[in-house]
């Protein structure tokens, strides 16, 4: 099967390795920019570390989920993903029929009302707006 | 317990180079094998031990005992070794180490070699802006903390309950039918380090990212010369949506690697005189593909269905081939059906797929939302420069005169393309979202072996011509 291989002439040889060479120097100048910018950059704050405070805190199986965010709205649904994964291995419901809730609020003064409507228990508050409650009225 | 996470790598890639060099094809050898098999060792291994750790989690309820787990986590590579040995045939041919110089008889020396330098660079370059990147999001974007990297917590953190993430009722929307390999890969070193550190899944998103540009480059390497395997990496810079989604740590991006890696090794397989072995490995990935993501399902059997039209007049050949890489794929066959087997109900797209299918069809809208948003796409996400310059670089390369490679991915990408079409066309009832959530991410599992298909266009040099090199009175 020695097949003589195509052997592309000089000039396109030439054109082949211009094309190749400014490629690759795209790709550094790209590379070395775009790590530049970013250690520049101040890192943001993580949002999901808030929920980790409160990991470890529940002995029931299934707790569930209340905020002040509109249900079906992004806010909620990122709300309570980012509870779920916080608080993983341990099922969120997305709603507050349960005896342990964590209750996810835009401002400590919301979160106050709710935990006052419900005659709830407040044992944990690791941030204004977060924390996690217990009603006594649910039976586990 | 580092120590443990560092012995679970070296087991992962005892697997993987074991497994490799059992497979290695005859004619492979040289820089194209090494740069390769720097590539494919650590993805089979990370697949197969992904595959592994989920048996751990059935037979032990998902015991997080680190010891007793990296114990049988060291077995694999036992496993892999003695297998390995058992079916080695005697008298295997004696390898050509002459013709192991990629590029020797490619022309202008000398500025290929300033060529190879600024790839280097590149990669230098590229490593350190993917492992900033990565390190900018701890826990990556929406679909990693809420899907991948969530059922990776489960299965290393849950103990006996492991199994409400893929049948507890509240899981509904995290895709609880999805394979695991992403998450078992993960799930596999947080049990090593008896922690959940942020670091395991950046550093397999990282190396996911740093993988499938080195794959598309080694394969062409291999099949096209230095020249075309700088070119190919450096191809990745047109859509740096691909390079991005190292910070995002999502399973697209394996995917994409597994793909690439399947095709690759079918690519050298028809264009090398078709070796089993190419397909046995093209099998291991198109596997470890399907046990990524679902997506991977349809890929494999177009990929079969292709290797068959391959020799469709050599009915031997291509049940050889064709075993091969069904033998290859069977371990994440069978991982993939037990965890189906045991999760609830499928994902949506599966469940509305097979309803009234006429009625989508006919449903011209859907064709247009579908299309109209691949264009946008195309007229977003490029960066035009690059692009351009390599357009450039595959004209001046010619097309060459071996395209049975070429054809084979084009056709594959083809296929593969209109299954996902037919899926968003079928399957998904909430399309508008679908497209704005999961449809970019579709383009990108095919960007890497569309680069790959795109230097497989161009002509072999001497120095990978079936047969070895030519004659000095050969070479122009």
């Amino acid at each position: 099967m020695n097949v003589p291989p195509p052997r592309s002439s000089g000039r396109s040889g030439l054109l082949s390795i211009g094309f190749c060479l400014a490629l690759a120097f795209w790709g550094v100048w790209m590379a070395v920019g775009g790590s530049v910018r970013l250690w520049r950059a101040p890192l943001p704050d993580d949002p999901l570390e808030r929920f980790h405070l409160l990991r470890g805190r529940v002995a029931a199986r299934v707790i569930g989920y209340a905020t002040d965010a509109a249900p079906g709205s992004d806010a909620f649904a990122g709300g309570y993903y980012a509870v779920r994964y916080g608080l993983a291995p341990q099922i969120v419901e997305p709603d507050d029929e349960h005896r342990f809730v964590i209750a996810n609020f835009a401002s400590s003064a919301a979160l106050t009302a709710y935990a006052r409507q419900r005659n709830a228990l407040v044992h944990a508050r690791p941030d204004l707006g977060l924390a996690l409650i217990e009603r006594p009225d649910i039976q586990p | 317990m580092t120590a443990l996470a560092v012995a679970g790598v070296l087991a992962m890639l005892g697997t993987g180079t074991v497994l490799f060099k059992r497979l290695q094809p005859r004619d492979l050898h040289g820089v194209p094998a090494f740069a390769l098999g720097l590539c494919v060792v650590p993805i089979l291994g990370a697949a197969l031990h992904s595959a592994w750790f989920v048996l751990w989690v059935l037979l032990t309820n998902a015991s997080q005992h680190p010891w007793a787990y990296l114990a049988f986590d060291a077995c694999l590579p036992v496993i892999v070794f003695l297998v390995s040995h058992l079916t080695r045939r005697r008298g295997t041919v004696a390898r050509d180490v002459t013709a192991d110089e990629p590029g020797r008889d490619e022309p202008h020396e000398r500025m290929g070699r300033v060529v190879v330098a600024v790839g280097l660079a590149y990669a230098v370059a590229l490593a350190v802006y993917v492992v900033v990147m990565s390190a900018a999001q701890p826990h990556g974007g929406w679909d990693a903390w809420a899907m991948w990297n969530l059922k990776a917590r489960w299965l290393a953190l849950a103990g006996e309950s492991w199994r409400d993430i893929i049948v507890h009722p509240s899981f509904a929307q995290t895709s609880r039918d999805y394979p695991l390999l992403l998450p078992s890969t993960i799930a596999r070193f947080w049990v090593l380090a008896n922690g959940v550190p942020t670091a395991t899944p950046q550093t397999v998103a990282a190396g996911s990212v740093l993988l499938a540009i080195g794959l598309v480059s080694a394969f062409a390497l291999y099949l096209r010369g230095r020249l075309a395997a700088v070119a190919a990496a450096a191809a990745f810079v047109i859509i740096p949506m691909f390079v991005q989604h190292a910070a995002w740590q999502y399973a697209d991006v394996p995917l994409s690697c597994f793909y690439a890696a399947t095709l690759g090794f079918v690519a050298c397989g028809v264009e090398r005189g078709g070796e089993s072995r190419w397909f046995a490995l093209a099998g291991l990935t198109g596997g470890a593909a399907l046990w990524t993501k679902n997506e991977g399902i349809p890929f494999a059997a177009i990929v079969l269905v292709v290797i068959g039209l391959t020799s469709i007049r050599r009915r031997r050949v291509a049940g050889m081939r064709g075993l091969s890489f069904v033998a290859g794929a069977l371990p994440f066959v069978i991982a993939t059906a037990t965890m189906k087997l045991q999760a609830g109900a499928p994902s949506d797209i599966v469940a509305h797929a097979g309803r009234a299918l006429w009625r989508p069809a006919l449903d011209l809208s859907r064709h247009v939302e579908i299309l109209s948003f691949g264009l946008n796409l195309l007229r977003v996400w490029p960066e035009w420069i690059p692009a351009l310059l390599f357009a450039g670089f595959v004209l001046a390369q010619g097309v060459g005169n071996r395209l049975t490679a070429f054809t084979v991915l084009a056709t594959s990408l083809t296929l593969t393309a209109g299954a996902y079409y037919a899926a968003l066309l079928f399957g998904a009832p909430d399309l508008t979202w679908r497209l704005d959530t999961a449809g970019g991410r579709l383009f990108l599992h095919l960007w890497p072996s569309l680069i790959l298909a795109a230097i497989l266009l161009g002509p072999t040099t001497a120095h990978n011509t079936p047969g070895g090199p030519l004659p000095a009175s050969g070479a122009s």
